[in-house]
């Protein structure tokens, strides 16, 4: 990796990190579902793999998993790595084969949507049980929501991290 | 510097999609949820399979004086002529794997499950008890 592209995957790195941390001290709101979380660095993930490129992205996927095993524990961390891994790969396939046509707003529902998915195939290789399956509805309606919600931000700061990109 | 479309009406119908899937689902596992039974139980052995599907008042044959009733998907002794009462106000049963016992009887309710019984919660530092040797 060039110097300019370390340094600056490692800014959305620590970016992600303290948003996946305060996003953490937030109480959960008391009508959300377990385990439903708005995913705020999934923002800062897509920003990099749409404009700084794929390897930081995974990188700073890679590496937010470690950083949740060394804060919250195995099972955690299996589930970041999981949700995250998968939701990197499917948003990859998709920005490459669909080329420009796919919007942002699809893209970043499609990545919580799988992202929620992922997660739930990891709680699956700890626990074999059917009732994973009545979480599915739930997962898939979070993770629109979720992922129209963090589309709209990315839309938000795509401006400004341009702007930090573009002046270091 | 956006080089794509923030919006395009097709993402319109793939949310739309997205919500059916979920929707269908929701009603698959509705269905199964349904279908349960319950075993009971005389000594031990599997005595007989009780559909909780059909509300039902009914008496064994191998113990006279239980009256077991099914319910909205739910089972209960509703009466015994056993000295305690203890399988009557165990009251109803509806998950899988609860159970009432008739200690006078050697009766066992016990509703099916398909599979490991569930687990309420995973929280983060989960502490296996095997690693600790216990």
């Amino acid at each position: 990796m060039k110097p300019h592209r370390l340094t600056l995957t490692a800014l959305f790195l620590a970016m992600a990190l303290v948003l996946s941390y305060v996003e953490n001290l937030l109480p959960a709101l008391p009508f959300l579902p377990p385990g439903v979380k708005l995913g705020l660095s999934h923002v800062v993930i897509m920003y990099c793999l749409f404009f700084v490129g794929a390897p930081s992205a995974f990188w700073i996927a890679l590496l937010k998993s470690l950083f949740v095993l060394l804060t919250r524990g195995m099972i955690a961390a299996l589930l970041s790595l999981s949700g995250g891994m998968l939701s990197l790969l499917c948003l990859f396939t998709l920005s490459r084969v669909g080329g420009k046509r796919i919007s942002y707003l699809a893209l970043s529902a499609t990545g919580a949507i799988v992202h929620n998915l992922g997660q739930l195939f990891g709680v699956s290789l700890l626990i074999s049980h059917s009732f994973l399956f009545y979480y599915i509805p739930v997962l898939l309606i979070s993770g629109l929501l979720t992922g129209l919600v963090t589309g709209i931000l990315l839309r938000i700061v795509m401006p400004a991290l341009a702007h930090l990109e573009n002046h270091l | 510097m956006p080089s794509r479309p923030f919006f395009r009406k097709v993402d319109l119908g793939v949310g739309l999609f997205i919500i059916v899937l979920a929707l269908v689902f929701f009603l698959v596992s509705r269905q199964e949820e349904t279908a349960a039974y319950a075993n009971v139980y005389l000594d031990g052995a599997l005595l007989q399979t009780v559909s909780l599907t059909e509300d039902a008042v009914f008496t064994l044959e191998d113990a006279p004086g239980v009256t077991l009733q099914v319910e909205n998907g739910q089972i209960r002794f509703a009466s015994s002529d056993c000295p305690d009462q203890l399988c009557v106000d165990a009251g109803y049963l509806a998950s899988p794997g609860q159970y009432a016992v008739c200690l006078p009887h050697r009766l066992m309710v016990q509703i099916a499950s398909s599979a490991a019984p569930s687990v309420d919660r995973i929280t983060g530092n989960y502490d296996f008890p095997e690693r600790r040797g216990v």
